[in-house]
């Protein structure tokens, strides 16, 4: 009865299962296709052992005892596992993790809401206004995305400085109320998707523009608003020149400049240290992976491909 | 790509308002459109407002600030004096660091910008075959990209620092001397290079989903002319994957010229801790273009020779994708 059913509505795990055992058929009558499934998986493998060895080294060697982090041969895993590295990263008088966290939290947080609220908004400009001169100005905002930062840094550096500024988190963040041109293009390729007619509707209803953008296109542009926002948090979390410049006290540092730093002061002996601090800025942006891997690897797709 | 679709968007707009408007319109239907797109315009640019503030406050007007700065000798406190062509001249023939780090730099482009695409598309390949758990290694694969710059640099310090770090280790254990990595100036760049292959996810996703875009009828069209896998890689796959070669040369090239942060963290990091202990060290053999200028600025504070060196280096790009751009035209093939 079920099977029945099946076959009148194939559903998309049928089909799978098909087309699967279709593959398998298909496998099982040649040995030669057999012998390349397992090539393909000993290349994978041998290739996949340098991209994951580095990350393996660094989550298992911040729980080793410190002294054995540079020793030959290595300690290829934990024994015994040990927080030791962690709490002599919080014993320096220097380093205030939870400072340094919470200044990056700010930076990269301000730069998600800012940055989508203005972006949308000239988004929504380019997308689905008809304006003259739009194409130029479209064409001007490509160009500034081609431009090097330093085109624009010392006078950009002058004006933070004038305004007294530097030392401050508002070079990194005031901008982003300005739009940021990566974030306006990548919503507007969106927003050229979302049909016509909802809007022509709304319009002859008597909705302005505004409306039409806060009622219908927002709503509907959910899905690149989380991957545009996850590139904005990524990359101001990355970001290490700003900070390196802009930021003057360690009461201001992001966790990139704060561990950059403590590098530069110490030397072998605070090896168990720098590894637990470097597997702290690092796992942030790791954990946000493995959560949102499948938003994120869409995104680039989509910023790749349509863009 | 984008600008080809931007294009086309607004000149079909364009048409249709022309093709609407000729003489069967009554003269109030006439003025009720030219109302309509007047308040198109003021609607258009006030959406567009935050960031049209934006790109005359940091981005029109700095530039063309830095294009003054480059002609004087601004230090950046005293007001700028005129010396005209002289910053230039200082960089072509007297600065013992300038071409030094040209050559940085030209040597990083050259390198690291096809050999990311040419590893990017081989990891993309292999990424595309139909195996069970191939969602793994995509993960495994992409996932080093997630890397914060400065994490990722100093991670690298450590396993290749030549006293103790595991790669050295594991190279005497089947037999080979390892280098001095980025203590030595002949291996620094290089190893900057393994970095920069292992944080290559990103370029490797755009391949990857180019693939996934090409039509299976094209290799069954090519596989029933005769064509073995070899020809169909050469004559169907790379041939779609152009546009996306071309995205990411553009994207790489541009990077690349601007590469900063890794070379800083790697060389200014003590020699215990396998750094060369001064920026741009050893021996300048990382000494990129960014940095020489970073230093110039924020440690010598040359601000007026430092926009002469910022101006050059934003000709150089601009005329680079210039060229890039139109280049494309003979070899970036788009299947529809």
């Amino acid at each position: 009865m079920i099977s029945d059913l099946e076959g009148v509505l194939p559903t998309r795990a049928t089909r799978r299962t098909l087309a699967a055992s279709r593959e398998r058929q298909r496998h099982r009558h040649s040995g030669a296709s057999r012998a390349r499934v397992v090539g393909t998986y000993a290349v994978l493998i041998l290739v996949a052992v340098p991209f994951f060895f580095p990350l393996y080294f660094l989550v298992t060697g911040a729980f080793k005892p410190g002294r054995t982090l540079l020793e030959t041969p290595p300690t290829w895993w934990p024994h015994p596992w040990t927080l030791a590295n962690f709490h002599s990263l919080a014993g320096y008088p220097d380093v205030d993790l939870p400072r340094y966290a919470l200044n990056t939290l700010y930076i990269s947080g301000f730069a998600v809401v800012a940055g989508l609220a203005s972006s949308s908004l000239v988004a929504y400009g380019f997308a689905r206004i008809p304006f003259r001169g739009r194409g130029v100005l479209f064409a001007v905002l490509l160009a500034t995305m081609i431009l090097p930062a330093w085109a624009t840094l010392i006078p950009q550096y002058m004006l933070y400085k004038a305004l007294g500024w530097l030392g401050t988190f508002r070079p990194l963040t005031w901008p982003f109320l300005l739009g940021d041109p990566f974030t306006i293009f990548l919503l507007r390729q969106f927003m050229l998707g979302i049909p016509r007619e909802l809007s022509e509707a709304a319009k002859i209803d008597g909705a302005n523009e505004f409306r039409i953008y806060w009622n219908i296109i927002l709503p509907m542009l959910r899905p690149a608003l989380v991957v545009a926002g996850l590139f904005l948090f990524i990359n101001s979390y990355n970001d290490f020149f700003g900070p390196l410049i802009y930021l003057t006290d360690s009461g201001h540092f992001t966790l990139s400049l704060a561990v950059f730093q403590f590098v530069q002061l110490r030397g072998a002996p605070d090896i168990g240290a720098i590894v637990a601090f470097t597997l702290l800025v690092v796992a942030p942006l790791i954990i946000i992976f493995f959560f949102a891997q499948r938003t994120l690897l869409s995104g680039i797709r989509f910023s790749g491909l349509k863009g | 790509m984008a600008w080809d679709y931007a294009d086309r968007d607004s000149r079909s707009e364009r048409k249709g308002t022309r093709e609407r408007l000729p003489g069967t319109q009554s003269v109030a239907a006439g003025r009720r459109r030219k109302a309509g797109s007047r308040r198109d315009l003021r609607n258009g640019l006030l959406f567009l407002s935050p960031w049209l503030v934006g790109l005359v406050v940091l981005q029109a007007y700095p530039f063309l600030a830095t294009t003054f700065y480059a002609f004087t000798n601004f230090d950046g406190l005293n007001p700028p004096k005129f010396v005209g062509l002289a910053n230039f001249v200082n960089l072509f023939t007297a600065d013992p660091q300038f071409w030094p780090s040209v050559k940085v730099t030209v040597w990083w482009v050259v390198f690291s910008v096809p050999l990311s695409i040419v590893v990017g598309i081989l990891l993309a390949l292999l990424l595309h075959q139909k195996v069970r758990g191939i969602g793994i290694f995509r993960t495994i694969f992409y996932l080093p990209a997630m890397v914060p710059f400065v994490g990722g640099s100093i991670l690298f310090l450590w396993l290749f620092n030549p006293s103790g770090g595991p790669i050295n280790a594991i190279l005497s254990a089947v037999g080979i001397d390892g280098p001095g990595w980025f203590i030595d100036p002949v291996w620094a760049r290089p190893t900057l290079l393994i970095l920069s292959i292992w944080q290559v996810g990103s370029t490797m996703i755009i391949f990857l989903a180019g693939l996934q875009d090409i039509p299976g009828e094209l290799y069954d069209a090519a596989s029933i002319d005769g064509a073995g896998r070899l020809r169909r890689l050469r004559h169907v796959t790379l041939p779609l994957l152009t546009p996306a070669i071309f995205f990411n040369l553009v994207l790489g090239a541009i990077g690349a010229f601007s590469y900063f942060t890794q070379a800083l963290v790697a060389s200014a990091a003590p020699s215990s801790l396998g750094g060369a202990s001064a920026p741009g060290g050893p021996l300048n053999s990382t000494l990129f273009y960014s940095l020489n200028l970073y230093t110039q600025i924020f440690t010598n504070f040359q601000v007026g020779y430092g926009a002469a060196m910022s101006l050059l280096l934003t000709v150089v790009v601009l005329a680079l994708a210039l060229a890039l751009v139109r280049t494309a035209r003979r070899w970036v093939y788009y299947h529809d």
